[in-house]
């Protein structure tokens, strides 16, 4: 039986993120990017394992 | 650059680095994949935790941009419109983030609501259980266990998963076995629940015999399921077995020859020496 984490990680919502551009700085910086554009920040907590 | 970045920041975060960790046990996290929504203030708007159907997630999520459904906005609402609906709602978004205190002082108020449906009673009385298994264990498995036997499979079930997962990973593996042993009886058929107790005494390296009972019966009763053929394969291995283990895996490779992970598993058993007698 394979692990179930992984196979819960499969049907994550990919088809929303896969054209989606990750800002490339650290946390603050994208916060302070989502205030300066009046933007929501969206942090996508995933597992590589 | 598709819509859902035009309307935010996009910050993924890996659970596993340094920071995920750190960001993991800020915000308190219950696993992944988790999504949060965080105004330009810092304040947390909302999560989404793990993933259901593809229309339910756009919905929610599209609602969180425009705060409906959110925390705040169901709070708001609960002032005007109290309902044990709403309250429940809150109570779950606060176990969600980690404020048990605050969820445990809500479902009091869902079980103060005159129209209470057998439904949302049971799913708070869980609710209760799991904020306790963070807060007083002893009280939490109290109630859990209690719950283990309701006649709502989905309680049952839900009540089972979340003691079986604590007992897991808090390494009470008598405590996780009995759980099991307390479920068989009812669950003697059903090939999936064999396969996990098979599978998870395998993973504790204990009552091997009972699991390798336990697979056998549930290959059979699936028809030979390539995963639950796995699961077999895996505690032959375990026992020492590696002939066996590889004849059976052999028969998953046979049903589903694309996949790699049961290849690296035959590899495993070829080249590896278990652990007999863990």
């Amino acid at each position: 039986m394979k692990k179930i984490s992984t196979l819960f990680f499969l049907l994550f919502p990919l088809f929303l993120f896969a054209e989606s551009v990750y800002f490339g700085g650290s946390l603050d910086q994208a916060l302070s990017k989502a205030k300066t554009d009046d933007k929501i920040l969206l942090m996508k907590f995933y597992s590589d394992t | 650059m598709n819509k859902l970045s035009k309307l935010s920041v996009l910050y993924k975060i890996n659970s596993k680095s340094d920071e995920g960790k750190a960001l993991s046990k800020k915000y308190s996290l219950i696993g992944v994949p988790t999504i949060i929504l965080v105004s330009a203030d810092g304040k947390e708007i909302d999560r989404i935790i793990g993933y259901d159907e593809k229309d339910d997630f756009l919905s929610t999520l599209s609602g969180y941009f425009f705060n409906v459904g959110t925390l705040d906005n169901l709070i708001e609402k609960s002032s005007k419109t109290p309902s044990a609906d709403i309250f429940y709602k809150i109570a779950q978004k606060y176990y969600e983030r980690g404020d048990v205190d605050n969820s445990l002082s809500t479902i009091l108020k869902v079980r103060e609501q005159p129209q209470l449906s057998d439904e949302i009673k049971l799913n708070s009385d869980l609710l209760e259980g799991e904020c306790y298994l963070k807060k007083d264990k002893t009280k939490g498995i109290e109630i859990l266990l209690k719950l283990v036997d309701s006649a709502n499979p989905n309680i049952s079930d839900s009540a089972f998963e979340d003691l079986s997962r604590f007992f897991y990973k808090t390494e009470d593996y008598d405590n996780l076995y009995n759980l099991y042993k307390k479920i068989l009886p009812k669950k003697s058929n059903d090939p999936q629940f064999l396969n996990s107790f098979a599978w998870t005494m395998s993973e504790i390296g204990k009552n091997l015999d009972e699991a390798l009972s336990s697979a056998k019966k549930a290959v059979e009763l699936s028809k030979e399921d390539p995963q639950i053929l796995d699961t077999l394969a895996e505690i032959y291995y375990k026992m020492g077995d590696s002939k066996s283990a590889v004849a059976t895996i052999d028969k998953a490779i046979a049903k589903e020859p694309s996949d790699e992970y049961y290849k690296r598993q035959k590899e495993k058993f070829l080249t590896t020496k278990s652990t007999k007698g863990k």
